[in-house]
């Protein structure tokens, strides 16, 4: 943690709310990111942010100025994020509605790049939403935000090795679930990723 | 084909040594299975290496200082509330220890002579204006319709007040946000 982060904590701490929101406006990408990957939308996102934010800045007492504070505020958002996801498998959630970002932007400069940029972030969306909230929540932290092992078992109040263990089961889901839609996928689209030489 | 430890060493975070990396290309040479999972997990962090990172909208701090000032609004109303509630518990608490502290002096039989009396009582007064009511009304006929507006106005009056206090109750629980 900077020098200036340390100073707008402490402002906050003895209610400067314009040092909180810097402290905001440094942190809104990780902590929207986060949200973003474990909610799959931009609305849901943008409230989880917000909503995770506010507890931040409730709970600033209870932070520990050892840990990282990037960390503490993306288990706050973590453990939002997956109670919302708890809360939304009551409600039936379609794979058709996609996020407003990935839908093709005609205007772009390369609509071809840009289109399989965009079936890369549908593909690798639904293979995240497949795994469990706090299984998700741990993949996330270590390949978006490249946490260790230690900072996820803090965030998510888990043993070192419970993550360890949800990451193994995770990244093998993931490999799975890829394979299950590579091989369901039609031929002819399968050979357009194919090396020529095939 | 038994594809342990190969599949722990592929699926595991933790360093292999050159000899089990050397074992498990050996595997992967002979298994299909688990080749494919090991390019589908190849590919899974390709892809997540090479996706965009989502970004908030523009305003986003501004967003949360609003956000901010609702939550703290509510929270005011909040404490309201509870001080209302106090106020209430307290009230309540004090009646309940008056009636108590009195419950050892009650007498039954005497509390239910005071009742027959107030109620005899209030039955003779509401028969005299009855009776008051019935002669002005003989004497000036006029009186009738005037009563009758006068009346339903005021009836008119009170429950627009009513509605008015309930609607005003409602917006009040109303979650800030709701409300704009």
């Amino acid at each position: 943690m900077s020098e200036q982060e340390a100073l707008w904590i402490q402002k906050a701490l003895q209610g400067d709310d314009h040092a909180f929101g810097n402290l905001v406006e440094e942190y809104q990408k990780p902590v929207f990111s986060l949200c973003y990957r474990m909610l799959g939308n931009s609305k849901d996102a943008e409230d989880a942010a917000q909503e995770s934010f506010i507890r931040a800045y409730r709970y600033l007492k209870k932070y520990d100025t050892n840990r990282s504070f990037a960390t503490w505020l993306l288990s706050i958002a973590a453990h939002y994020c997956i109670d919302q996801t708890r809360k939304r498998r009551l409600t039936t959630v379609s794979t058709d509605s996609l996020p407003a970002e990935i839908i093709s932007d005609r205007n772009a400069p390369n609509p071809e790049r840009e289109y399989r940029q965009q079936e890369k972030e549908v593909l690798i969306q639904n293979l995240v939403d497949e795994l469990s909230p706090t299984d998700r929540a741990a993949i996330i932290m270590r390949y978006w935000h490249e946490c260790s092992e230690v900072e996820i078992s803090q965030a998510l109040d888990l043993t070192v090795s419970a993550v360890k263990s949800r990451l193994y089961r995770a990244r093998q889901a993931l490999a799975k679930s890829y394979l299950e839609l590579e091989k369901s996928k039609p031929l002819n689209e399968r050979r357009a990723h194919e090396s020529p030489a095939f | 084909m038994s594809h342990q430890p190969f599949e722990k060493w592929l699926f595991s975070d933790e360093p292999i040594d050159p000899e089990e990396s050397e074992a498990l290309e050996v595997h992967l040479n002979q298994c299909e299975q688990c080749r494919e999972l090991s390019t589908a997990l190849d590919q899974v962090y390709e892809t997540i290496s090479t996706v965009k990172t989502p970004e908030p909208s523009p305003g986003f701090t501004q967003r949360w200082h609003q956000n901010l000032a609702a939550y703290r609004e509510k929270q005011q109303e909040r404490r309201i509330w509870f001080f209302i509630l106090g106020l209430f518990t307290i009230a309540s608490l004090i009646l309940l220890s008056l009636f108590f502290i009195n419950l050892s002096n009650f007498n039954e039989s005497y509390a239910l002579g005071r009742f027959i009396a107030n109620v005899s009582l209030i039955a003779a007064r509401f028969n005299n204006l009855l009776n008051i009511a019935r002669s002005i009304t003989r004497a000036f006929p006029i009186l009738i319709p005037v009563s009758l507006t006068f009346g339903v106005g005021l009836l008119s009056v009170s429950f627009a007040l009513m509605i008015t206090w309930f609607s005003s109750i409602i917006s009040l629980y109303q979650p800030v946000q709701e409300r704009g």
